[in-house]
């Protein structure tokens, strides 16, 4: 039971990086945005390349941080990730999502995004393949933290916990502790007040677009340091995401990240109880039991 | 009289091609409180969304201090020198009373002097800044509102409601408020459903209805017309002239 549940805040700690950005544009935007997920994939994919760059043009930053797997030319190519991904997520709303915003409605930005997630899966396949993709050859061997009950954890995804904390703890101090993200706040809960308040609002979609774009990057860099990449990543999140989401509460940040949390530990968990085959079916759980007991959220506001 | 605010011919509606209001004109002069009344349905809110950019626009325009501001972004309004407060969610609930006037207060470089300012003017306020602006009483968010919107000392503050779902006691001190805020330079359009107590504290009030002028003139002086107040605002106001 510890194993899976160490396992579940780990895959949780990603799931609540990719969900802080979701409940943002979807509040904000008022859609349920389905391609957003897809930006997981654009992060981690970017993040190969520009790994494999670096590793060719400066060999000396090829060497891993022992004993993790996680190399300088990644660390580089995470933050390059981070940006193209969050530019990549302003230019899909400024091609798409914007002008369809501005002539129709909330049910046609839900099926353009269906269709903005497969357009972005296959160009992820055409260029990378089906194939399996790893950022490392290595091989690194969990370490045993204890035999009874059997504990086994790598170094990876000790450090994978540790910077998603990280990252979320700066985005915390961000928006508690500056105007810009209490602009943030603002434009989250009432964007039309915000704008009043001398809030520009086209620039904070924008800043939502990059942050979340750049946090969900970082969830598929990390989850790669541990998986196996393919252009299905983003698909196989996009449920988890959206279900931390509706968990937490639409546009709750603080709800998006104890939502992750709640899908990865409770997917964790059923691996005891379940077959894997059925675990993936445990954030639907989720969604429907929370819509039924508590339909905004455990941190979202009844807007009725 | 100058009048600082002046709407002319004013065509708005939340969907294109279907107005709400037909060619409003209206004039707020310097340091005086008008109050716009009529039945639902007239188009009062609409009107000063229009004015503070809200609603788009379709005809007409909208001047302040001779200055055209018709289509101009809600957002820039307010470095104009016009403020507005919506009737209902015109404080951020999950923000603190601190974090509430420091958004508005971000862009001026004398923050914490115009903040003290603030505090002074509303020390409730003060008391509370550490509290989640949802927690607080009716009141005391309408008071919130209000230094929001006072931050950047607005010369035209528009307000739509001030006194909905609050005490009468409560209404009438923050109509009262709205009152001694022009004796400080403030110009104030005011909409209002309470009409005895806004026509009280009003230099002069537009009668709007089906989003057209029907009357304007005196506040003291229109309910005394019986004609103004069967029509559009109920016989039984007749007797509180």
């Amino acid at each position: 039971m510890i194993q899976s549940l160490i396992d579940g805040i780990l895959t949780g700690a990603i799931i609540s990086l990719g969900a802080i950005g979701l409940t943002m544009v979807m509040h904000i935007l008022r859609f349920a945005n389905f391609a957003y997920a897809e930006i997981l994939a654009i992060g981690a994919y970017t993040a190969l390349v520009f790994d494999a760059l670096f590793s060719r043009l400066v060999p000396a930053l090829d060497v891993a941080f022992a004993p993790l797997t996680l190399t300088g030319s990644l660390v580089l190519a995470l933050l390059i990730a981070m940006v193209v991904a969050g530019v990549s997520a302003v230019i899909v709303d400024k091609l798409v999502f914007a002008r369809i915003r501005a002539r129709a409605g909330a049910l046609s930005m839900v099926f353009a995004s269906f269709g903005m997630a497969l357009i972005l899966r296959n160009i992820i396949t055409l260029i990378f393949g089906h194939q399996p993709q790893l950022y490392t050859q290595e091989i690194t061997f969990a370490r045993v933290i204890s035999l009874d009950p059997l504990i086994l954890i790598k170094p990876d995804q000790v450090f994978v916990l540790i910077a998603a904390l990280i990252l979320m703890t700066g985005f915390h101090l961000l928006l508690t502790r500056t105007t810009f993200g209490f602009a943030l706040r603002a434009v989250a809960e009432n964007p039309n007040l915000a704008q009043v308040a001398g809030v520009n609002l086209q620039r904070m979609v924008i800043a939502v677009w990059m942050i979340g774009g750049a946090l969900s990057a970082a969830a598929g860099v990390f989850y790669t340091l541990t998986h196996q990449l393919t252009p299905m990543l983003g698909n196989n999140f996009l449920l988890p995401i959206f279900a931390a989401t509706i968990v937490g509460g639409i546009g709750s940040v603080y709800g998006a990240v104890l939502g992750g949390f709640i899908v990865g530990i409770a997917s964790g968990l059923a691996l005891m109880v379940l077959p894997s085959g059925y675990t993936p079916a445990m954030p639907f759980l989720l969604i429907l039991a929370v819509l039924l007991l508590r339909p905004y959220g455990l941190f979202g506001e009844d807007e009725r | 009289m100058s009048a600082v605010l002046t709407i002319e011919g004013l065509v708005a509606g939340y969907v294109r091609d279907l107005p709400i209001l037909h060619g409003v004109d209206l004039r707020v002069e310097r340091q005086k409180l008008t109050v716009i009344i009529g039945p639902n349905g007239a188009g009062k809110s609409t009107l000063i969304k229009a004015v503070a950019g809200l609603v788009p626009v379709s005809a007409g325009r909208v001047t302040l201090e001779g200055a055209p501001i018709t289509g101009i972004r809600p957002d820039q309004m307010a470095t104009l020198g016009l403020a507005y407060v919506p009737q209902s969610d015109n404080i951020f609930r999950q923000l603190t009373i601190a974090e509430n006037l420091a958004l508005v207060l971000r862009a001026l470089p004398e923050r914490t002097a115009r903040l003290e300012e603030l505090y002074t003017l509303f020390p409730a306020l003060r008391d509370k800044a550490r509290t989640r602006a949802g927690a607080l009483s009716g009141g005391q968010r309408q008071m919130l509102a209000m230094a929001m919107a006072l931050s950047r000392k607005p010369r035209v503050m528009l307000l739509d409601e001030p006194s909905a779902g609050l005490s009468p006691r409560i209404a009438a001190e923050v109509l009262d408020l709205c009152r001694s805020l022009t004796g400080q330079g403030v110009s104030i359009l005011l909409v209002e459903q309470n009409v005895k107590q806004a026509l009280r504290v009003a230099d002069h009030c537009y009668i709007l209805a089906e989003g057209q002028n029907r009357f304007d003139g005196a506040a003291a002086e229109i309910l005394s017309n019986p004609a103004v107040a069967d029509v559009y605002l109920g016989a039984r106001h007749r007797g509180a002239a």
